[in-house]
């Protein structure tokens, strides 16, 4: 059994170094209780990876079009509104993907990392990566929802952190 | 000098290849280890190659194994990954790779990596100094 610590601190301060990385200017990460309506609402980007095996820790991350439009535009040196769908969900699955890797390295040595998925999901329906648990932030006044999942039974993602195990 | 930017992410390959030619440099690029290879074997060695580890159909790793001892093997290898465990980062490098770069990296890093490498840098006054990216 391999085991994977992590709070939802240390997953936001990863995630905050990738989005400062990536997009300096925009505000800090906001923590928001209502992401997951939002996202409902405006619709979805989201992308996953998975870490380990039997069963799997599953990073994921959600992100409104709009957001997932402004992360593509900063990777791809284009106008947000000029991308295309193959491009918006190749950058999120790319920020899943360094998001992964950087919450694997909190585990033990050896753990696989898979290839990220990608996915929207249409306005009105239930945002896909955005489980029970979810951190849920407001970046740039835009939603956004970061997960670490297991199939274990205890809680994942906790504020004292959790222990996930797989 | 000439690059070869290998990662399956066509926003990443992007990325790189924008800071690559703020340096002044002549970019080509592959979505992952065999089309890598096939490019290697098309033109003469580049002078880097910045390979992602993560990619269908053939790796990083195994690229880097392949390359070893090929005579088209660029004359610098930098792994670009978000793989930061020790352990990675001493099977990249003796798997051939000569630096590491760990996502989400600025572009400063990247033209302190390739100096490092000794790679000649046709104008590293361009990036814009403020201007990090992933």
């Amino acid at each position: 059994m391999t085991t994977l610590d992590i709070t939802a601190e240390t997953l936001t301060d990863l995630t905050a170094q990738l989005l400062d990385a990536l997009v300096p200017d925009l505000s800090a990460l906001e923590p928001c209780a209502d992401v997951p309506r939002l996202l409902a609402e405006a619709g979805a980007l989201g992308a996953s990876v998975e870490i380990g095996s039997a069963p799997p820790i599953e990073v994921a991350l959600s992100c409104s079009p709009r957001l997932g439009a402004l992360l593509a535009a900063a990777m791809l040196g284009a106008a947000p509104e000029a991308l295309v769908e193959e491009e918006l969900l190749d950058a999120v699955g790319e920020l899943a993907n360094i998001l992964g890797g950087n919450v694997k390295a909190l585990g033990e040595d050896g753990l696989p990392l898979s290839l990220p998925k990608a996915r929207r999901a249409a306005p009105g329906t239930i945002p896909l990566n955005v489980p029970d648990g979810a951190a849920g932030f407001l970046f740039g006044g835009e939603p956004l929802a970061l997960s670490v999942v297991t199939t274990a039974p205890s809680p994942t993602l906790t504020t004292d952190g959790a222990r996930v195990s797989t | 000098m000439r690059a070869l930017v290998v990662d399956d992410s066509r926003a990443m390959r992007t990325l790189l290849t924008r800071i690559l030619e703020q340096l002044g440099a002549d970019v080509e690029q592959a979505d992952d280890g065999l089309a890598a290879l096939e490019a290697l074997r098309r033109h003469p060695a580049p002078d880097v190659a910045l390979v992602d580890w993560n990619m269908p159909n053939m790796d990083g790793l195994t690229l880097l194994r392949e390359l070893r001892g090929d005579p088209v093997r660029p004359r610098a290898l930098m792994m670009v990954t978000s793989e930061t465990q020790h352990d990675q980062m001493v099977r990249a490098l003796l798997a051939g790779a000569d630096e590491y770069l760990i996502k989400p990296f600025t572009a400063d890093a990247v033209c302190e990596k390739l100096a490092l490498l000794g790679v000649s840098l046709a104008d590293d006054s361009a990036l814009e100094p403020a201007k990090a990216l992933p």
